[in-house]
């Protein structure tokens, strides 16, 4: 299959990945997504999670935390709050950002404070996903 | 001679003081290069954003959002005001501070202050305006990371019912040898639609529904809000501080030119002195020889 459709993913900093993908796979907020080429206009809710798309038969992947997907004429635009592909995590940051997380949560201090550390244990869980996905 | 050595010492530390005010122009000048190297990045993000917007707007969402509503009562208003990390940047920061002032001043209702910037804390203190929380960890050239620090605490400061309206105050970059104060109100937010683009009408699928949709590219658009705020705010002072710095750089330039020739001047004086002492001293040998 050579069909192909334009992958996007933007953060405010710029753009991290702008392929000719054949296939993606997208956490949308009901659940993991895939997307062939042809795919219908949409527009959906992404939550944090994993991002995997595939560029000439190979696959990479990046973390997203949240965000916007838009598709529309085989133009496929990730607007994440914030992203990081595979390559550019920095595994001892993630594992230093979830165990602050876990401190936190384990403190119990306000309800403000254990819904943020629960979003960023999330966050450097998932980061540290996607780094040994393409380490292992 | 007394008087020159001063004269000598005092040019040696204008000229110290020139060095000093080249580099921090030199400073400014790279970081507004990066500043606005950033401003450029977010530009197509922002603009998509946008494009997704305006499309659930024309859509006919409902535009029931927490986001978006405004309250029925207003009773508490933030202030989110944007300062530089450090003076020595014109009125840049002076300005701004006197414009929330007069805001201060005209405002009935309870408020408080975020202050983003290091710039200032006595001062702003010594005005007694209430401020609720400083973020001076700010870098000098943005990023979204330190964005989304500030906008999700505002977020959540509007969410919880702490306040009821978030407005930014910045200063407007114009231009680099212009920048202008303005007040902008982020919560509620009053997003609006491109006129010119309503042509792409789609039947898009919304997953998993328009609202979620629309709050998901609320936060978003916040988000970007903020950094372009700050981005535009740091392009001023950068900017601000870039002319303060040449001004002053010329201004010790001419303070030089100024004392050199007052030490030219000292010295030949005292040379003046010298062979008039010499000159009436062979005089008066003559005299006495006579």
């Amino acid at each position: 299959m050579d069909k192909t459709f334009h992958f996007q993913i933007t953060t405010a900093d710029g753009a991290i990945a702008d392929v000719q993908a054949s296939y993606a796979t997208v956490p949308l907020t009901d659940g993991e997504a895939g997307i062939l080429p042809s795919h219908a206009a949409m527009i959906a809710a992404l939550k944090e999670g994993v991002v995997r798309y595939t560029v000439e038969g190979k696959d990479n992947y990046a973390a997203v935390s949240g965000g916007v997907l838009s598709i529309a004429d085989d133009e496929v635009i990730i607007l994440a709050r914030s992203a990081e592909l595979a390559e550019n995590i920095d595994l001892a940051r993630a594992q230093s950002a979830e165990k602050r997380a876990r401190e936190r949560i384990e403190s119990k201090s306000s309800e403000w404070d254990m819904k943020r550390a629960e979003y960023s244990l999330q966050r450097a869980i998932i980061r540290e996903k996607v780094y040994n996905m393409i380490n292992h | 001679m007394a008087n020159m050595r001063a004269i000598r010492t005092r040019i040696k530390s204008v000229k110290n003081t020139q060095q000093i005010t080249k580099a921090m122009k030199m400073v400014a000048v790279s970081k507004l290069r990066k500043t606005q190297a950033g401003m450029q990045a977010m530009r197509p993000f922002a603009e998509r954003s946008q494009d997704v917007l305006n499309t659930l707007l024309s859509g006919g969402a409902s535009l029931e959002n927490p986001f978006i509503t405004p309250r029925k009562e207003v009773k508490k208003v933030c202030y989110v005001l944007f300062v530089g990390n450090r003076g020595l940047c014109g009125i840049y920061n002076n300005a701004i501070l006197h414009f929330m002032r007069d805001i201060a001043g005209e405002e009935t209702r309870d408020y408080c202050l975020v202050v983003c910037g290091r710039w200032g804390k006595d001062v702003i203190q010594k005005t007694g305006m209430p401020v609720h929380e400083t973020f001076n960890e700010l870098s000098d050239t943005p990023n979204s990371r330190e964005a989304l620090e500030i906008s999700e605490y505002l977020k959540n400061m509007y969410l919880t019912g702490e306040v009821d309206e978030v407005h930014l105050v910045y200063q407007h970059y114009v231009s680099a040898l212009k920048q202008e104060p303005v007040k902008y109100q982020l919560l509620p937010a009053k997003p609006t639609a491109d006129e010119q683009k309503e042509g792409n009408q789609k039947d898009f699928i919304f997953a998993p529904d328009m609202d979620s949709v629309l709050e998901s590219v609320m936060r978003l658009t916040i988000n970007n809000k903020i950094l372009s705020v700050m981005l535009e705010a740091k392009c001023g002072e950068h900017s601000s501080r870039m002319t303060a710095m040449t001004a002053a750089a010329d201004n010790t330039k001419e303070l030089i030119g100024k004392l050199d020739l007052s030490l030219n001047r000292a010295r030949q004086a005292a040379i003046t002195t010298e062979i008039s002492e010499i000159v009436g001293g062979a005089a008066a040998l003559k005299k006495k020889k006579k």
